[in-house]
């Protein structure tokens, strides 16, 4: 390994903690699962509502994602990876789950201080 | 190009596209991250960009994307963002390459490439689905480059010192 290396190195780990700070300094609205299809908006719950399940259809497939209770999943696709499904549950702003083959997107907007998540 | 260099630039690419493919295959690093990969594929790239030149390694990394993805049928998507990866990749380590020249080893163009492939593909991903939140992921997949990329530049500078003289 040569300087130069180190110096790149430290240059994108300075990079990427740059773009960490700036997405923990969030807002604190009320949270509310949103679902882009194909760059549109489709859906948007609060959050914290009853349980849902919403069928999400696109050209050639289907997502089903449930939202309510305070958190957020897409439960079944059609798409080939299920990489969405495998994403898990989200609970907290600025997280995600995607299906890049359905060209959708499951997000939370806003939320509660992230210091009582960690609290709790 | 002389009858040697095409002769070894197609096994390059064979091999490439070959690594590319079954990499293709493979559950991701991490299953929060889509996407989350060894990047095997770019030893073949940065290989090329070292023993012979820039744009040897920019036809690696062009066909080595359009075989790699036709072999796994049925998914178009998949070259955009394999394009988007490997041709942010290969300007970045051609651009340190020439800047820096001997000073920079594989480790550190490793390290960068990855890192702009990353980069590449969640811009790509942002355009395809018209979702700038999709940024959220670059800062997580920038450190993931770290490690994937020393690996990389490691396995690369061992190619080099084994195989580097064959040209």
């Amino acid at each position: 390994m040569k300087k130069a290396d180190l110096f790149i190195i430290i240059a994108v780990v300075l990079i990427a903690g740059i773009g960490l700070l700036f997405m923990l300094g969030g807002n604190s609205d009320m949270p509310y699962a949103v679902v882009q299809s194909e760059g549109k908006e489709v859906l948007r719950l609060p959050l914290h509502g009853a349980e849902q399940k919403h069928i999400i259809e696109v050209a050639g497939g289907y997502n089903t994602v449930v939202i309510g209770g305070g958190r957020a999943w897409v439960e079944e696709a059609d798409c080939p990876d299920r990489l969405c499904v495998k994403q898990g549950e989200i609970d907290r702003a600025s997280q995600s789950a995607v299906c890049l083959p359905h060209r959708m997107v499951l997000r939370i907007e806003g939320a509660e201080d992230t210091l009582d998540g960690i609290a709790n | 190009m002389n009858t040697r260099k095409l002769a070894y630039m197609a096994v390059i690419v064979a091999m490439a596209s070959a690594v590319h493919f079954l990499e293709g295959l493979l559950p991701p690093l991490i299953p929060a991250l889509p996407g989350a990969k060894l990047g095997l594929a770019n030893v073949f790239s940065l290989f090329t960009l070292l023993i012979y030149s820039a744009k040897g390694a920019l036809a690696v990394v062009l066909l080595r994307c359009l075989v790699g993805t036709l072999l796994i049928a049925g998914a178009p998507s998949g070259l955009i963002y394999s394009l988007a990866g490997g041709l942010a990749s290969w300007a970045v380590m051609a651009l340190i390459n020439r800047l820096f020249g001997e000073r920079a080893g594989t480790v550190g163009l490793s390290v960068a490439g990855a890192a702009m492939h990353n980069t590449g593909q969640i811009l790509a991903a942002v355009i395809m689905l018209g979702s700038r939140y999709i940024f959220a992921y670059l800062p997580w997949m920038l450190l993931l480059a770290i490690p994937t990329g020393i690996f990389v530049g490691l396995l690369c500078g061992l190619c080099i010192k084994a195989i580097g003289g064959m040209r």
